[in-house]
């Protein structure tokens, strides 16, 4: 379980990630699902979840701005984003745009260009889904990242890591993830 | 020209959308009540890596691929493509009836109806104008028994020559390189060589896209051991360079300066192993003329590191460093693929590489070798091997001997004046020739030349005006779209026969289910079109791919790829067997030309004393080896002030040359759903190109829009677009001048121009 330090390195992390996977195995569902992972990414621009919550008046220009298409409105019941534009990555990643129209186009202050740099959210990759960790020789994630050897990297026998600290979140890896099963998971944000 | 993309579009998408849906049918259905899956030994249907894979099949369907752990060559290990194989065989885009055009387009047709009219085509064909108005283009993924009955079919029955493959675009300077520099065909190591070499060098190779899982064996090794040293020596910043110490960047086309800067510095410092070299080596220039080592030194002292620097753009540093590296190496293994063929002089790169071994004895002994990387699965076993090229018979023999043809028309059962003395027409001649009327008939077989050839949209006249037969698993394909009948081909795991991958090992694949649709075996399809054309007699006996492959066999005995110990029964019990293997007891060879082979080791002693390699091969003369003295030559198109940027064109990891298996997998669409263009950040900034903008690229051949990839991989003057799509057909850009020995073009470099879409 070494590897384990290069990935997600919180060990609280692990461990409560490790229970999850635990559990979803006896429950037999997918561990996508749980309270653990989530399917979409923030914004870029927001400080912090509350704040954005607070703020967004849910007039979706931004939504309407992207030149990507990769902000949509999410649609889920009892979940506090329920209504709120959120990015979801598998659909279509964040490119992180040199001007971010969405901010520009935002009038109440729910994202903000002094807050461009924070990350979109945290992955973590799943190695029971990575083909990488099931001796399939597989880069496509390291090979698509935008800030590939920085964010993530691989191993001494090329399995990917990410690099916590510097990963921005943008959720192309989950776009293009070629596994059977989403191998790269969005830590949830805490609702 | 100008190409249009809504044209490639267009005709595509119905392709395309079918293979973006197509997935298993009825996951988990029960069918044939089979409840269990069985698991079958096989080879993996892509690359010439040849990994071994275990097929899982359950109620009539192959549902699920895996490395075999038994198999030395990938030790269980796989690449991600090779996982998705099992949607391949069941994809929507599967043939499987085979159709004639009439009125302009492909209908249903009877399996009668089709050979019928191709035989009477053929027939006509021949008749009026000769046996050299057709032609045969086959595969390097064609099992080695299919190839096998095309060249009977055009060479012993029908009388011509005009047998060609994609080999030729592919591996033909490879062939050349070893057949002047070894005077054999093929490797004289083996994989076995890579846990044992302190240095690789990586000439002209993405390896890690490339050829994965020898990619994967060089980074373990070198992981355990860190003392290995890894020089590349390539244009492009590749996912290779995650294992490199060094990396020399020359520009394209440009680096055959930096081989013999490299040999400079070796004879220079010391490197050089004299006693090796008056044994085994004879030192030549290119008129064949014998040369002492004081000359070839001499030779030498123009290509300084300073002047190759002046030439390649690679820094004088660089290769005294990438030389010192290679010379204190106490083993040393290079290895190269497209970026040393696919060049106008890639027969003589294929030398100069091989000269660094030869001149400092780095060959023989674990851990060296000069090693060629095979791009297709059987381009070694069934064409290289097998014969199917325009100037060779199966196993290892040549047209224009007598002898070879008399032998080889014997075992065939035709007469010996029905193999023509002459070579036939090399791949671009034919296809240029199909553009004149010359060729007016043409078999292609499990290839996809429509999409493939270089300077592609030139070749697409003659493809319309002539007679097209296509035999391929997959439909639509831009080849498919020129053929006036179509026939449904059986695929992997639906057949059995050979493959033989880059190290010389052949392995035999098992039939596992039955062909889709009406779908039939190649080689029974030729057979089958061989009776109808009046060869009843000739093809009677071909009841089983046993039969052929024993038929094959027999030509290789007393050769230098002797397959006689490789017989099925034993093929299926093994994991392959590496030739020369002259018995049924005989474990296969692990190193040519030395010890513990058995043509070495049965050679009278007098030929032996005193030295450790004997280059036995057919076109080596006293058990010697040669090192060419081969100058500098730059590239066919070098770029200039019109076009200033080079472009390179190559593969990619996710993908497989046209896409007609790898694009039925949704996952591996998904990873890379489209072509780019790799631009360098520098170049980028200066044409004012950003990430993800649309940009033409142009050549003096056309031009294609295409979305900017703006990173740091190629060198600044270099672009790279990968040739999987035929949305947007690169080839179409290529330049198809070709080496004027190995006949094969030079995909590798063309003088380009960017602008903003
Ligand atoms: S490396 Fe080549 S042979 Fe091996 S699994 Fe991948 S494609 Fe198949």
């Amino acid at each position: 379980m070494a590897r384990l330090s290069q990935d997600v390195v919180s060990r609280k992390e692990f461990i409560r990630g490790f229970t999850h996977w635990f559990k979803s195995e006896i429950l037999n569902s997918s561990d996508e699902s749980g309270d653990k992972y989530q399917d979409y990414l923030l914004l870029p621009g927001i400080e912090t979840l509350n704040a954005f919550l607070d703020k967004c008046n849910q007039c979706y220009d931004c939504v309407e701005v992207c030149p990507n298409e990769s902000i949509r409105v999410w649609h889920k019941n009892h979940s506090r984003l329920d209504g709120y534009p959120v990015i979801v990555p598998k659909i279509e990643p964040c490119h992180f745009c040199d001007n971010f129209p969405c901010i520009d186009v935002c009038s109440t202050g729910a994202v903000q260009k002094k807050n461009s740099h924070l990350p979109l959210g945290v992955v973590s990759i799943n190695e029971q889904h990575c083909h990488a960790y099931q001796d399939h020789f597989c880069l496509t994630c390291v090979n698509s990242c935008p800030e590939s050897g920085k964010a993530i990297s691989t191993d001494h026998i090329g399995r990917p890591f990410i690099i916590k600290d510097k990963c921005t979140g943008c959720g192309v890896c989950i776009n293009v993830c070629p596994a059977e099963k989403p191998a790269i998971r969005i830590l949830h944000t805490g609702e | 020209m100008a190409i249009s993309r809504r044209e490639f579009i267009k005709t595509s998408a119905a392709a395309t959308a079918a293979a973006s849906i197509g997935v298993q049918l009825f996951p988990g259905k029960l069918y044939g009540g089979a409840f269990w899956t069985t698991w079958h030994k096989s080879v993996c249907r892509y690359c010439g890596v040849g990994c071994g894979v275990m097929i899982g099949e359950k109620g009539g369907k192959i549902t699920a691929i895996k490395g075999d752990n038994e198999n030395t060559v990938n030790n269980g290990h796989l690449c991600l493509k090779a996982f998705y194989l099992n949607k391949a065989v069941h994809a929507d885009t599967r043939l499987k009836h085979p159709m004639i055009r009439k009125n302009g387009k492909l209908v249903k047709a009877s399996w009668d109806e089709a050979l019928d009219l191709v035989a009477k085509k053929f027939n006509e064909i021949r008749k009026a104008h000769g046996g050299n108005a057709l032609a045969f283009y086959g595969s390097g993924q064609a099992e080695t028994e299919e190839t096998y009955m095309a060249n009977k079919l055009f060479k012993g029955c029908i009388g011509t020559n005009n047998v060609e493959g994609n080999p030729r675009l592919c591996m033909a300077s490879a062939v050349g390189g070893y057949l002047t520099s070894l005077g054999a065909d093929e490797p004289a190591g083996t994989y076995q060589d890579i846990e044992k070499a302190k240095l690789f060098m990586l000439v002209g190779t993405n390896t890690a896209e490339a050829h994965p899982i020898v990619f994967e064996r060089i980074m373990r090794h070198k992981n355990k051991n860190p003392d290995v040293k890894i020089v590349i020596i390539d244009p492009r910043k590749t996912p290779t360079d995650q294992v490199a110490d060094l990396h020399l960047f020359p520009k394209p086309g440009f680096d055959l300066a930096v081989f013999n800067a490299i040999a400079h510095i070796l004879v220079n410092e010391g490197y050089a192993d004299e006693s090796f070299i008056g044994k085994h080596v004879f030192i030549k220039d290119n008129e064949e003329n014998k040369h002492t080592f004081e000359e070839y030194k001499k030779f030498l002292e123009d290509y300084t590191p300073e002047n190759a620097e002046k030439i390649s753009g690679v820094p004088a540093q660089d290769i005294i460093k990438a030389a010192r590296m290679f010379g204190k190496a106490k083993t040393a293994m290079s290895m190269w693929t497209m970026g040393l063929n696919q060049r106008m002089r890639g027969v003589w790169a294929n030398n100069l590489i091989t000269n660094l071994h030869l001149i400092t004895g780095k060959i023989g002994v674990p851990g060296s070798d000069a090693f060629s990387l095979t791009g297709q699965p059987n381009a070694c076993g069934g064409v290289r091997e097998g014969g199917g090229l325009c100037h060779i018979l199966p196993g290892h023999h040549l047209v224009v001997k007598e002898a070879h043809r008399k032998k080889v028309a014997k075992v065939w059962g035709v007469p010996a004046s029905n193999i023509q003395p002459k070579p036939g027409k090399h791949t671009i001649a034919m296809f240029s020739a199909l553009n004149t009327g010359d060729i007016k008939g043409i078999y292609i077989m499990c290839t996809n030349p429509a999409h493939s050839l270089p300077n592609l949209s030139k070749y697409w006249k003659g493809l319309k005006e002539q007679f097209v037969v296509v035999a391929d698993s997959f439909f639509p394909t831009m080849t498919t779209d020129y053929a006036d009948v179509v026939l449904p081909a059986a695929f992997w795991t639906e057949k059995e026969g050979i493959y033989g991958c880059t190290e010389r090992r052949s392995q035999y694949m098992p039939k596992i289910i039955d062909p889709a649709g009406e779908a039939r075996w190649d080689a029974f399809i030729l057979r089958d079109l061989g009776k109808k054309m009046g060869f009843e007699k000739e093809f009677a006996k071909y009841e089983t791919a046993e039969i052929m492959w024993d038929e094959y066999r027999s030509l290789t005995k007393g050769k230098d790829m002797n397959l006689m110990g490789a017989s099925y029964n034993r093929l299926k019990e093994v994991r392959g067997l590496v030739w020369p293997v002259p018995t049924e007891d005989h474990p296969g060879t692990y190193k040519r030309f030395t010890d513990g082979d058995p043509i070495y080791d049965a050679l009278p002693a007098e030929k032996k004393k005193g030295r450790r390699m004997y280059f036995y091969g057919p076109k080596a003369k006293d058990g010697k080896a040669t090192v060419w003295m081969r100058p500098h030559a730059d590239p066919g198109e070098p770029t200039d002030a019109e076009f200033p940027i080079a472009l390179t064109t190559g593969r990619i990891l996710e993908h497989w040359h046209t896409l007609t298996m790898t694009g039925t997998s949704p996952e591996l669409n998904r990873a890379v759903p489209k072509a780019y263009v790799e631009i360098n950040p520098a170049d980028a900034k200066k044409m004012g190109i950003k990430n993800k903008d649309q940009v033409i690229v142009e050549t003096r051949r056309g031009e294609l829009e295409i979305e900017a990839r703006v990173i740091d991989r190629p060198a600044p003057g270099t672009v790279f677009v990968p040739f999987h799509w035929r949305e947007w057909p690169i080839n179409v850009l290529c330049s198809d001048v070709f080496d004027p020995g190995s006949k094969e073009p030079e995909y590798k470099v063309a003088a380009a121009r960017i602008r903003k879409a």
